[in-house]
């Protein structure tokens, strides 16, 4: 079971109440990974949100040989407190980066999208709050990306769409 | 005037009941464009939700100091849909410019700070227009990975030649093959071309592989096979594949 104290340390979490987030609670499960080890891979069908609770998550592009990143150096490394997996909220519904355990000791928690999208029906309120920062991290992730193919593109490339 | 009938069809408010989509036309005014006019640039603040009512909104990627180009365009927003999602998501700055394509454009403008008034006041609403537009934005991003994995000018080049001595000796095959293990990679930014005869009918079918800042080379009594072996190791993996290289001496 994860702490509830803990639970409202989580910068997505921050506006919700003990209620709400004893909900959360019961869709979570908390998971121990090693440095190296995979959490979920590229293409994956994205059923889970997922939150750093301790140590760090590495997200990379896990591409076969031959098949070229969209951008270069996605690499970002995802540390405490913080939530990924948001491709889980948007279609494909598949996640775009593989996630590997980038410390000794990473404990993240995993929730199902499913539940929480069954919560958010019964709690707008909830849902609301959790939408918008899930939102925020798509934007910024948008805005990421857009800039990456800027830079990896060259200004006189791109003109020559 | 818009009614809850218009706001009703457009996805971004998709499970909205008659009186939230009645509040949400409080927040709503219409405007119309000619064509290439620009309803707004990227970087700018973006204080308002778009839908197109009528017509065609090209979004593009535009560049600093340099005219905008319909080359650009990164997505065409058709009636009923709704762009300028940046207005909803901090820092509230539009990601992209976009120009009114066609003829004359009638748009929807909804004040982005009235609907997050309205978001508040109905946490509902607020969570549906919001999931509605992850799904909007995750459509833009399909878009705009597909293009980034594209190339814009081919580096690698595929000819296959394919005049009729070439194809006697079996250049179809080794076309079907090159056209297979294409689309099993994905890689949109690969060029393939045919070309005709290089004066070596005895050593038919030929295929030549240009790689940008390389030497072409030039394959000879190629067969699918071989072409799968050139595609996989040659043009994916840089190992010119020697023993089939042409020796034009």
């Amino acid at each position: 079971m994860i702490d509830l104290e803990i639970m409202k340390t989580v910068e997505a979490l921050k506006g919700l109440s003990n209620d709400q987030l004893t909900a959360i609670q019961k869709c979570s499960e908390k998971l121990e990974f090693s440095q190296g080890d995979r959490l979920f891979s590229e293409g994956e069908s994205s059923a889970h949100l997922w939150i750093v609770l301790e140590g760090k998550v590495e997200l990379r592009y896990d591409r076969p040989e031959g098949q070229p990143n969209p951008i270069e150096d996605p690499i970002s490394f995802i540390s405490k407190a913080e939530l990924f997996g948001w491709s889980s909220f948007m279609p494909p519904f598949e996640y775009k980066l593989s996630a590997y355990g980038a410390s000794q000791k990473c404990v993240v928690v995993k929730i199902e999208k499913e539940s929480l999208e069954n919560l958010f029906e019964n709690d707008a309120n909830m849902g609301f709050e959790l939408m918008s920062h899930i939102l925020r991290v798509i934007g910024t992730h948008f805005y990421q990306f857009r800039n990456g193919i800027a830079k990896r593109w060259g200004h006189d490339i791109m003109s020559g769409w | 005037m818009i009614g809850n009938d218009f706001l009703q069809s457009v996805g971004i408010f998709k499970g909205l009941d008659e009186n939230q989509l009645s509040t949400v036309q409080g927040c709503c005014r219409e405007e119309q464009h000619k064509a290439g006019t620009k309803l707004f640039g990227e970087g700018q603040q973006a204080s308002h939700l778009y839908i197109v009512k009528r017509g065609q909104v090209d979004l593009r990627f535009d560049l600093p100091g340099r005219p905008t180009s319909e080359k650009n365009t990164i997505s065409s927003i058709s009636e009923f849909k709704a762009f300028g999602w940046s207005s909803l998501v901090a820092p509230y700055k539009y990601s992209l410019s976009a120009y009114c394509a066609g003829q004359t454009c009638e748009v929807v403008k909804i004040d982005r700070q009235c609907l997050t008034g309205l978001f508040e006041e109905d946490n509902r609403l607020g969570y549906l227009v919001l999931s509605n537009t992850a799904r909007v934005i995750g459509k833009r991003f399909q878009k705009i990975e597909k293009l980034a994995t594209a190339s814009p000018v081919s580096l690698v080049k595929v000819i296959v030649h394919l005049a009729t001595c070439g194809i006697v000796a079996g250049a179809r095959d080794v076309m079907n093959a090159l056209m297979e293990e294409m689309n099993r990679s994905g890689r949109a930014d690969i060029k393939v071309e045919s070309s005709g005869c290089i004066g070596q009918c005895p050593n038919e079918p030929n295929v030549t592989v240009e790689i940008e800042g390389e030497d072409p080379v030039v394959y000879q009594k190629m067969d699918a096979e071989k072409m799968r072996q050139v595609f996989h190791q040659h043009v994916l993996g840089g190992q010119v594949q020697t023993d089939f290289v042409l020796n034009a001496q």
